[in-house]
Formats: C-alpha cells, sequence, structure tokens
C-alpha cells in the first residue's frame, strides 16, 4: 500500500504541467481569443451569407462588373507587389548575409531598420509629401528638365505599388536574411572549385535550399498585401480602386456592412487558398518562422 | 541565356577540368555583379529618400511644405507641442499602448506556458487562432470587429477598445516568447525541484526569470504595434476616440499638416531606441 502511494507520487515529478493546469493557464487567453478572434469572424460569415439570400450573396456580388474589377485589383496589384517585394527582399538580404565590406552592411542595415520604426500612417504621409502635385518628386523632375510640367502621381496605381512594397520591404528582409544564414557559404566555394559558374553555383545550390523559406515569405507578404486597407485608401485613386477602398465605402458612406462583408469573405478565401498552398508546400514550421 | 550553354560541360566519365575562366564565364560574373549593385542601389535608396525628406522638411519653418525648405528652424516642433490636438492624440495612444500591451502580456505569458510545458491537447489549433490576426487580410479583420462591435454597441468603447489591440499584440508575445521558451530546457526546473525548490518558485526562479528578456522585448513589440495601430481604430474607435495614428490619417485625406514631420522624425527617433532594445533583448536568449 505503501509503496503504491510513492509510485503515484513519483509521477508528478514531470516537466510539463498536467492537462487541467495548461487549461487553466490558457483560458484567459481562449476566452479573449473567443470573443475577439473566433466570435467576429463566426459573425462576419454569417452577414455574409445571411440575408438576402444566403450562400447566393456571393455569386449576386460578383455578378457586378464593378466588384470583380475591384477584386482582380486587389489580387493582381498584391500579386505585382510581392513579386518586386520577394525579388528585391531577396537582393537585400542575400547582401546582409555575404557581403564584407562594413559600410555596405551599415548602409543596407540602416535602409531596413529605419523604415521599420516609422509607423504605417507616416510612410503613407512621407509618400504623399514625395509625390503630390508640387511634391519633391515632381518638383525634381522639373527642375532637372526631364518633365514641363507636374504629373499626376498621387491617387494612381503606381502610388499604390510604391507605397505597399514601402510597407512590406522592410518585414519581408528580415526573415528572408534569417533563412540565408542557414545556409552555408562554402557550398558556393565548393560549387565553384568544381567548375561551376557564380550564376550556376546560385541558381543550382543557394536557390534549392533557400526556396522553402522564400515561398514562405512570399505567401505571407502576398496575404498582407491584399488585406492592405491604408496605402490603398489614402494613395489611390478612384479609376481602379481596391477592396480596402470599397470596404471602407460601404460601411461609412454607404451603410451596407452586409456588402462589405461580401468582400470581406471574398479576401478571406483568396488568402485561405494561398495560406493552404503555402503550408502544403513548406510546411507549417516554415510559415510560421517567416512571421518573424 | 542559360549557363549551361556557357560552362564547358564535361562528359560522363571523364576528368573534372580546373576551374576554366571563358570569356564567357567573365561576361556573367561581371554582370551579375553589375545587376546585383544596380538592384541593391535602387533598393536602398527607394527605402531611404522617404525618411530623409521627412526628416529634412521637419526641420523647415515653412507654414507649407517645400523641398528643399527656404528657412531653416524648430519651427513644427515648437507647434506640434503648443498644439493641444497633436498631444492628447499622443497621449491617448501611449495610454491605449501601454495598457494593451500589459494585457497582451499578462494573457500571452500563462499561454505560452501551457503551449510549450503542458500535455493540454489541441495546441497547434490554439496557437493558429493566436497567431491569425497576423495572417489575416487587415481589413477583413476590421470589418469582422467592427460587426462585433455594431452588435454589442461598442464603439467608442475604452475597454473593448484595449482588449481588442491586446489580441492585436498577442501574437508577438506568442511569437517572441515562444521560441525564447522551445529554446530553454524544461529540465532545469527539474534540476531546481530536486535541490529543493517547489514547483513555483522553480518556475518562477528558473524559466521565468530566464525569459525576462524576451518578455522584455515582446512587451516593447506589443506596445509599438498598439502604438502605430491606424486600421482597426477607424472602423471601431468612433468619431471621440482619436490616436496619433487616426488623426494623421484624417489629416493626410484632407491635407498635408507640415507639424507632422516633426511628429513623425520624433516618434521615428523613439522607436529606434525602443525597437533596437528590443532587438538586442531578442538576441539575449
Amino acid at each position: 500500500m505503501r509503496q503504491m502511494r510513492r509510485r503515484t507520487r513519483t509521477r508528478g515529478w514531470q516537466s510539463t504541467f498536467s492537462g487541467p493546469t495548461g487549461l487553466a493557464l490558457i483560458a484567459p487567453f481562449l476566452a479573449v481569443a473567443a470573443v475577439f478572434i473566433v466570435y467576429p469572424f463566426v459573425e462576419l460569415l454569417r452577414t455574409a451569407f445571411g440575408e438576402p439570400n444566403g450562400f447566393g450573396n456571393v455569386g449576386d456580388f460578383l455578378k457586378s462588373p464593378a466588384a470583380r474589377r475591384t477584386l482582380w485589383t486587389t489580387c493582381f496589384t498584391s500579386l505585382i507587389v510581392t513579386v518586386i517585394v520577394v525579388g528585391l527582399g531577396a537582393v537585400l538580404a542575400w547582401s546582409l548575409r555575404t557581403t564584407r565590406s562594413r559600410l555596405t552592411r551599415m548602409v543596407i542595415a540602416m535602409a531596413v531598420f529605419v523604415p521599420l520604426w516609422m509607423g504605417a500612417v507616416m510612410k503613407i504621409y512621407a509618400f504623399t509629401v514625395l509625390l503630390e502635385r508640387f511634391g519633391v518628386v515632381n518638383r525634381t523632375l522639373t527642375s532637372i528638365g526631364l518633365i514641363d510640367e507636374p504629373v499626376q502621381l498621387l491617387r494612381t496605381q503606381f502610388a499604390v505599388v510604391a507605397g505597399m512594397t514601402y510597407q512590406m520591404l522592410p518585414y519581408a528582409v528580415l526573415p528572408m536574411y534569417a533563412v540565408y544564414v542557414t545556409i552555408d557559404l562554402n557550398l558556393i566555394q565548393a560549387a565553384e572549385s568544381m567548375g561551376a559558374s557564380r550564376v550556376r553555383a546560385l541558381r543550382d545550390v543557394v536557390t534549392p535550399l533557400a526556396l522553402p523559406g522564400l515561398l514562405a515569405s512570399t505567401v505571407i507578404v502576398y496575404v498582407i498585401c491584399i488585406g492592405y486597407y491604408l496605402t490603398p485608401v489614402l494613395l489611390g485613386g478612384a479609376t481602379a480602386p481596391f477592396t480596402a477602398s470599397l470596404i471602407a465605402d460601404d460601411i461609412f458612406n454607404l451603410f451596407q456592412p452586409q456588402q462589405a462583408a461580401v468582400s470581406s469573405v471574398l479576401l478571406l478565401i483568396v488568402a485561405g487558398i494561398v495560406i493552404l498552398g503555402g503550408l502544403r508546400l513548406v510546411g507549417r514550421e516554415r510559415m510560421r518562422r517567416a512571421l518573424g | 541565356m542559360t549557363t549551361d550553354t556557357l560552362t564547358p560541360s564535361v562528359p560522363a566519365g571523364t576528368e573534372r577540368r580546373s576551374v576554366p575562366d571563358t570569356a564567357g564565364r567573365r561576361v556573367l560574373t561581371h554582370g551579375l555583379r553589375a545587376v546585383d549593385l544596380v538592384v541593391r542601389a535602387v533598393a536602398v535608396l527607394f527605402l531611404g529618400v522617404p525618411i530623409v525628406c521627412v526628416v529634412v522638411l521637419s526641420f523647415s519653418n515653412a507654414e507649407v511644405l517645400q523641398f528643399p525648405p527656404e528657412e531653416w528652424g524648430l519651427r513644427q516642433y515648437r507647434s506640434f507641442f503648443g498644439s493641444d490636438t497633436w498631444i492628447d492624440a499622443m497621449v491617448l495612444s501611449f495610454k491605449l499602448a501601454t495598457v494593451s500591451a500589459a494585457i497582451s502580456l499578462l494573457i500571452g505569458i500563462p499561454a505560452v506556458f501551457a503551449l510549450y510545458r503542458s500535455r493540454l491537447p489541441l495546441k497547434g489549433l490554439f496557437q493558429a487562432i493566436g497567431l491569425s490576426p497576423l495572417v489575416i487580410p487587415g481589413v477583413a479583420y476590421a470589418v469582422a470587429l467592427y460587426t462585433l462591435f455594431v452588435q454589442f454597441r461598442l464603439t467608442s468603447n475604452m475597454v473593448a477598445l484595449v482588449l481588442t489591440y491586446a489580441v492585436h499584440g498577442l501574437p508577438f508575445v506568442l511569437l517572441i516568447l515562444g521560441s525564447a521558451m522551445a529554446r530553454l530546457p524544461a529540465e532545469t526546473e527539474l534540476v531546481a525541484m530536486t535541490l529543493g525548490a517547489s514547483r513555483p518558485r522553480a518556475m518562477v526562479g528558473i524559466t521565468l526569470r530566464l525569459l525576462l528578456p524576451a518578455i522584455g522585448a515582446s512587451y516593447i513589440f506589443a506596445f509599438i504595434t498598439s502604438f502605430d495601430e491606424a486600421v482597426l481604430i477607424n472602423f471601431l474607435g468612433g468619431p471621440g476616440t482619436v490616436t496619433l495614428p487616426k488623426a494623421i490619417f484624417d489629416n493626410v485625406k484632407t491635407g498635408l499638416d507640415p507639424n507632422i514631420t516633426a511628429i513623425a522624425t520624433l516618434l521615428m527617433a523613439g522607436t529606434g531606441v525602443v525597437g533596437s532594445l528590443a532587438f538586442m533583448l531578442r538576441r539575449k536568449v
């Protein structure tokens, strides 16, 4: 009898908490997450698929050519931004990883970090200052004689792409750098010593090693891009609106939360497909690391 | 142009030659270097120019934005500090961020213990829910919260807003603290307990103490996130709740107050100091 009691006691000496204790520890988190994450989305889906037409709401919504075009603009522009961000980001991250010059490293590190210290709205403010009719860019271009009079830069697709790239690029460089750090640079020398050119070494040795991590970053960048609100609303024009602008219009001017909910659900579907694709391709751990 | 045609191909079975230095290879390598240099320069300029412009313009004495400034001085800074609207907005953002980041920690620390140090089932699901605000398209999340706030008439309710911001900062706690916790060997607590420490004491004295730098870093990240938050506030804040990002958002919509250059410069400096601190703290674990 005494021995048995001792044995049950030894089971208590574990480095992990029991299930119930864990539940108690995580309870506040679950409560808050239920109210502020899970419930809102249930409600969003109910609004989107509720009155007047159930699941037909999405079909009704997509019947309008304007709505279709908006969704297309959002997805396509985000794709362009993602390609630019991943392209530039990969080069910057690779330079940070490989450069031996302290100056280069410092300049790139500053260029990546300082924008991170600037809030999202401040960045948009900066772009407005740069791109407005009598802004810095137009003045510079006129004074060096490239253009005769100021061109429309603000409230164009160009402004949106530039603004979104600016928001996203620094965030993308950090996880990409983390991916490159795991690659042994001696591999390049090894490949070159066996006759590969630098291009070939980068293509056939570095790229396969870095690809899953870069792909994870691509997915995250894309998903964040389609959800951008500030940049399209403040820098974009009326000719090719983003879903975000449409949503803002529905809620603040037309008072049609149901339409806004349908737009949001469509964005969620796109994001869901992209994320699931990413998870399928590179796995959960890599996606988590791409978050930072 | 593929590289295969340029590198001499070695038939199978023959011996490898030493690295050949052909003209094609030289062109390719130099070309690569040139492209690399150009891309780097463009990217660095693109990232740097907006910041330099804002900082330079903040030291202009003109009443309207003009580049390059004709007269230098601290006018923007003086008028920012003299403006009740800007200062009130700044103070509100500061209070919101301080409290909501603290709540993120209060909720997040025990949650991380449960996620990494317990036999709780469904850990992956809970983790995914906690991180989801980071990957859900921001505007969709804002609309979802908007339906909640409208349904329960929470617009302009400070408690609801603080909790929303706390949830917004939570992913950073889960990520930073989680990866720090994953690197701490769980056995250290057991060692302390065999040496006579009680379970709570081992937890606080060993694990929590070793996590302190990560806790500091996640507080800073959650704070900065809340302080800069400009999307949710548009949907949830109502007309009375004007945080600093909201005030700037409204201003960019209507016109461009040059005072914002001073605010941006000051905040960039502040965030730079605190953010670097967080970065260093993260490296400690």
